[in-house]
């Protein structure tokens, strides 16, 4: 598996200046990963330290330059998540979160 | 004749580990019996019943086998802790048999990682221990959905009680108040719990599947159960079709969980396996489909009972079923590890003949789990006097 899921790179080329959330996961030290991202002005938004990765929000072409970047293990997106309850009963559509 | 007097549960009550000396029991007589000459076995402390002739008492195994030989004893039934319950879910998963052998979750840390929970809703008096915010609109619970969660999981009210009444509370807000949040900052407040030291964490939460488990939130849940901490996660409300369990649900090492209404069918909306690798989920199913549990100050999430209830179906609602269970068990067994706890959760659940795919092991039963043993389908009739429900032989004894 590369660092980056292919239809995901797909999008981030077709809109590169978009703003994109990601996951970052890191090889070696998080603390010189952060250094390096500092000087490259990418945010960082928060470090994991259970498996080694930041979340950082950058422009599309930020992040496809970034997997160029030896420390960068893996790149995907920080993707949306939803409380699974419906508002209605079962087989009710409610608010299924999709 | 003894052979059937004894009811199951009573049986398993017996002879369960670490089984009390004396067992509460309510004994029912043939129609008709002179209670008062009815031999006792040396039992002394009874409470005879005048509207049907039945005696409370307490006796030992040995003395129960005896009683059990009497002819003029019909059934001996286990003299349950009475207790209202959240809706009818606990009965049906039997978290009342646990609470009855001394089990309530007390103080095992759980924590709800959500959209935050109202720390004024008297259910959760005294037990919320920390709350932290990751979205930016405060800990508080301005959606509804993590209230509702935790009270299944843990609230104490007199008119719904949830699976580990006892249990200690904490609360990482990272959903905002539209019910969403970003993966990351679910990672953040699975971070946090880890630090707090709970023992389960609970997790009504999910995005959109298909997918492997090899996503950065389900790779951090996988990394947390390494820790020895239970992760409990939501299969998800994008069923009926297959391959619909969504990250975290599709982690490896979670305990991954559907939802089934209060006749022990499916939910529609309840997530199919398998993941994109092949994997079977979800785990188990247990009670989501209309649950009534806690509801937040201000919020209207699901459809309100009154201003401290609400009804609501989901995934979300299954899951906190199963992190209350794992909060008994623990009390009752603290060496068990997130990987024996799953097993447990697992052999023990009702197997409800669907596809593996669909209900995973089947149902989850809290006291067939505490029990360890295989489910045993409850034996009809009599039913024996639930947990839940108001015992009538209460309010019939003389005074009561």
């Amino acid at each position: 598996m590369g660092k980056i899921e292919r239809t995901f790179e797909a999008r981030l080329q077709k809109r590169p200046k978009d703003t994109v959330r990601l996951i970052v996961r890191v090889a070696g030290d998080l603390a010189q990963a952060q250094t390096r991202l500092s000087e490259l002005n990418v945010p960082v938004l928060r470090a994991f330290q259970l498996m080694n990765a930041v979340a950082i929000s950058c422009p599309a072409e930020t992040a496809l330059a970034l997997l160029q970047e030896p420390w960068v293990q893996a790149i995907e997106e920080d993707r949306r998540v939803f409380a699974q309850a419906q508002s209605k009963g079962e087989g009710g559509k409610g608010d299924r979160n999709e | 004749m003894s052979e059937g007097k004894i009811t199951p549960a009573l049986a398993e009550a017996m002879t369960a580990p670490g089984a009390p000396r004396e067992h509460r029991i309510i004994v029912k007589y043939r129609e008709h019996i002179a209670l008062a000459a009815r031999p006792l076995m040396g039992i002394s402390r009874v409470q005879h019943f005048f509207l049907i002739p039945a005696a409370a008492m307490r006796a030992s195994a040995e003395q129960i086998q005896a009683l059990a030989a009497d002819p003029a004893v019909e059934h001996i039934w286990p003299d349950l802790l009475v207790h209202t319950c959240l809706d009818a879910s606990a009965s049906q998963i039997r978290a009342p048999q646990v609470w009855a052998a001394g089990f309530t979750g007390r103080d095992v840390p759980i924590a709800i990682v959500d959209t935050g929970i109202d720390p004024g809703h008297p259910d959760f008096a005294g037990r919320i221990v920390a709350m932290e915010d990751f979205t930016g609109e405060g800990p508080h619970d301005n959606h509804g959905h993590g209230t509702h969660v935790a009270g299944i999981a843990a609230g104490a009210g007199n008119q719904y009680k949830g699976i580990a009444p006892e249990a200690r509370i904490y609360s990482a807000k990272v959903l905002h108040g539209d019910g969403s949040g970003y993966m990351s900052e679910v990672m953040a407040g699975l971070e946090w719990a880890v630090q707090q030291n709970v023992r389960v964490i609970n997790l009504s939460l999910g995005g959109v599947g298909p997918c492997d488990g090899t996503d950065a939130l389900s790779t951090t849940c996988d990394a947390v159960v390494d820790r020895g901490i239970m992760v409990c996660v939501a299969a998800g409300n994008y069923g009926p079709g297959a391959s619909t369990v969504g990250p975290p649900g599709c982690a490896r090492k979670v305990l991954t969980i559907g939802a089934a209404s209060k006749q022990d069918a499916i939910a529609n909306f309840s997530a199919r396996g398998p993941t994109s690798d092949g994997r079977v989920k979800p785990d188990i199913l247990l009670p989501g489909v209309d649950i009534v549990s806690c509801r937040a100050q201000g919020t209207a999430m699901g459809t309100p009972v009154d201003m401290l209830y609400t009804r609501a179906s989901g995934t979300s609602m299954a899951t906190p079923h199963g992190t209350g269970i794992v909060a008994l068990l623990l009390e009752a067994f603290p060496d068990l590890t997130p990987a024996q706890l799953k097993e447990r959760l697992m052999n023990t659940a009702k197997n409800l003949g669907l596809d593996a795919n669909a209900q995973g092991k089947g149902r989850a039963d809290a006291y067939q789990a505490y029990l360890n043993t295989p489910f045993t389908p409850p034996v009809t009739p009599p039913p024996p006097p639930t947990g839940c429900l108001l015992s009538l032989l209460h309010l019939f004894m003389p005074g009561g």
